[in-house]
């Protein structure tokens, strides 16, 4: 019988759980997404959390740091899976927090939350490892395809994994897009997963191979726009776990340190209250050492 | 440090030629038959790092594609300038000495593009100049690239055919495959010696950080004082001064891989200075993350960039400016007109 909290627990202790019980989380969380807006409206005060990764020690650590559901809200801008060790264990866990106390989360789309993109980072190798098929990770993909793409804080702060579109001024733009679907390799959907800021006048080529990046005036003119003070997003590692561009216009927010065991950065999550304030919380890796992931060689490459 | 372990990091190095041919980065045709060697002849090599086949041709992640990418190519992109400047202009041609060589195939592509007046030297630990010879003298291709007559007869079974070869060098007229641990700088003294004096590129890629201060120190001295035209070219690892290092060495030490230098030598300024103090006047250096962006082309570095998609750029730069190369320059002058970091 599928138990919402023992599954929890069994999560938070790094324990795999039935395919059955997968799916029917899976199911759960799509009748919860299915109702949620493109753009989610949320109040203060909230957490706001950058990408986890799969660095599900590290993750636990930002909860007992912060502070646990239902006592406080959270919102994640995303990049749940690929990279590190525990992926599934991670989302999952997001997951049945969404089921458990769909109000005080809300979980965004980040450009790892795709089939393309986990097939090539890790996830899918994870799930195919653990369960030796692929249900686990197509039921998952399932529900990559209803996050939501944005969040709006008090009509004051859009939240967002990468950035801006250029096909988007408006986030009224944004409510009409029909997001489910895989995460398309241009336009503007692809946009607000992928693009970066960057010191350019107005738009620019990304590097990475998708979104764009945008400076300053574009930040400018979309806040003006929508009337908002601020835009927060996740989606580039900060050593310092975040980092303000623009005047303090945008934010970036990080929350997966000692990022895939080998970049030595420390992360935060930025909590909005009621005044707007932004009150930044810093935390480090719980897991100092990659020899003490249980029952897992360590894959941390290097040039040698 | 245990010869075995340092050995080990040449599968490294060959894993990631590998992924990059098989993600069109590059093309090298040697490489497939330098594979067929450690598919027929690994199992009977006692001391070789026990690693199976499989984790060589274990996928790499594109950060770790890119980076090995700049680190092959800006060593290709040096090899090329140097043989431009010298091949013609110096009478009795040039000298490639490849150090710690290991799998690497650059030694073929050297001597297919030319013909005469440069000659390659490889130099590696006894067991892996084994290995490579037995590689190369089983394969009709790779004996001729080196100019080695060929014998189809020689063994017929690839068991006996490995036992019955000793561990003495390979030697023909334009290429030396020399066994030679390069801590016992006497040996490596007394071989030098014996070089003719011509326009010389040494290559040290990723592998004085295996040494510890007083070996490296005493390596790069000899390199020094017994080259006499010589053109030093370095890739390796840069500790850094955030948290990066630290993290480094921990995961290393998980494969008994110290990198005691790794922390020393932490900043491209600690680097330079510490080349400079064994006596190398003309030093240049930079990290690999300008090096990718300054010494490829426009077009070269768009092909490279749509080949797979980055998912985290600000990795990839922490990772690159962990790395660094160098070229320390003696007895010659090397116009190679690469950008090099002018602030260090």
């Amino acid at each position: 019988m599928f138990d919402v909290d023992h599954s929890i627990s069994l999560l938070k202790q790094c324990k795999q759980l039935p395919e059955s019980h997968v799916y029917e989380i899976c199911s759960k969380v799509q009748e919860l997404l299915i109702n949620e807006p493109n753009v989610v409206s949320l109040d203060t005060p909230v957490t706001i959390c950058g990408d986890i990764h799969g660095q599900l020690h590290d993750l636990l650590t930002l909860f007992s740091t912060i502070g646990e559901m239902p006592y406080k809200k959270y919102l994640f801008l995303g990049d749940f899976v690929d990279r590190g060790f525990y992926s599934l264990e991670s989302l999952l866990l997001l997951l049945c927090f969404k089921i458990r106390y769909p109000d005080r989360i809300t979980l965004i789309r980040g450009n790892h939350e795709s089939r393309q993109i986990t097939t090539v980072y890790g996830f899918y190798d994870e799930c195919l490892r653990k369960y030796g098929s692929a249900n686990v990770w197509r039921y998952c993909c399932e529900v990559f395809d209803y996050l939501c793409l944005g969040a709006s804080i008090n009509g004051a702060i859009f939240c967002v994994h990468g950035g801006l579109s250029p096909d988007l001024l408006n986030i009224n733009q944004i409510n009409i897009i029909d997001r489910k679907q895989e995460v398309p390799h241009e336009g503007a959907m692809c946009d607000l997963l992928w693009s970066d800021p960057d010191d350019v006048a107005n738009w620019g080529v990304s590097p990475r191979g998708a979104g764009y990046l945008f400076g300053a005036n574009e930040v400018d003119k979309f806040l003006h726009v929508n009337g908002l003070s601020l835009i927060a997003r996740a989606h580039q590692l900060v050593m310092e776990g975040y980092k303000e561009l623009f005047d303090g216009k945008l934010v970036t927010v990080w929350s997966a340190p000692n990022y895939c065991y080998r970049c030595g950065n420390v992360a935060a999550a930025l909590t909005i209250d009621d005044d707007l304030t932004r009150d930044y919380t810093v935390f480090e890796t719980s897991l100092q050492d990659v020899n003490n992931v249980p029952s897992k060689k360590p894959t941390v490459d290097y040039f040698l | 440090m245990d010869e075995q372990i340092i050995r080990s990091t040449d599968n490294d190095a060959l894993s990631c030629r590998y992924s990059l041919t098989l993600n069109t980065y590059i093309t090298d045709p040697y490489l497939p038959h330098i594979l067929t060697g450690f598919q027929k002849f690994l199992k009977y090599e006692t001391t070789a790092p026990r690693r199976a086949l499989g984790a060589l041709t274990k996928p790499k992640l594109p950060v770790i594609n890119r980076g090995s990418f700049i680190r092959i190519r800006s060593i290709d992109i040096i090899i090329k300038r140097f043989i431009d400047q010298f091949k013609e202009s110096s009478k009795d041609g040039i000298r490639i000495l490849n150090l710690g060589a290991g799998s690497d195939t650059r030694a073929f592509d050297i001597l297919t593009l030319n013909k005469e007046k440069v000659e390659v030297i490889e130099v590696d630990f006894p067991d892996s100049v084994k290995f490579k010879k037995a590689t190369i003298l089983d394969n009709q291709f790779l004996s001729n690239v080196i100019g080695y007559p060929f014998d189809n007869e020689a063994h017929r079974s690839d068991e006996k055919f490995y036992h019955g070869l000793d561990h003495t060098e390979l030697k023909t007229e334009r290429y030396r495959l020399v066994p030679m641990d390069l801590r016992e700088t006497d040996k490596l003294k007394s071989f030098l010696s014996e070089l003719s004096v011509k326009p010389t590129l040494i290559i040290s890629e990723c592998m004085l950080c295996y040494l510890n201060t007083l070996e490296s120190e005493a390596l790069l001295t000899t390199l020094h004082e017994n080259i006499k035209q010589g053109v030093l070219a370095i890739y390796d690892p840069l500790g850094g001064e955030g948290g990066f290092g630290h993290v480094m060495i921990d995961n290393l030490r998980l494969r008994n891989l110290p990198l005691t230098t790794l922390l020393e030598f932490n900043t491209l300024k600690k680097y330079h200075t510490r080349l400079q103090s064994i006596g190398f006047n003309k030093v240049e250096i930079d990290h690999m993350y300008n090096i990718l962006n300054h010494w490829l082309p426009q077009d070269e570095i768009r092909r490279i960039s749509r080949i797979e998609f980055l998912d985290e750029i600000e990795e990839l730069k922490l990772l690159l400016e962990h790395y660094c190369l160098s070229l320390s320059t003696w007895g010659i002058t090397f116009d190679h007109g690469l950008r090099f970091n002018d602030s260090v």
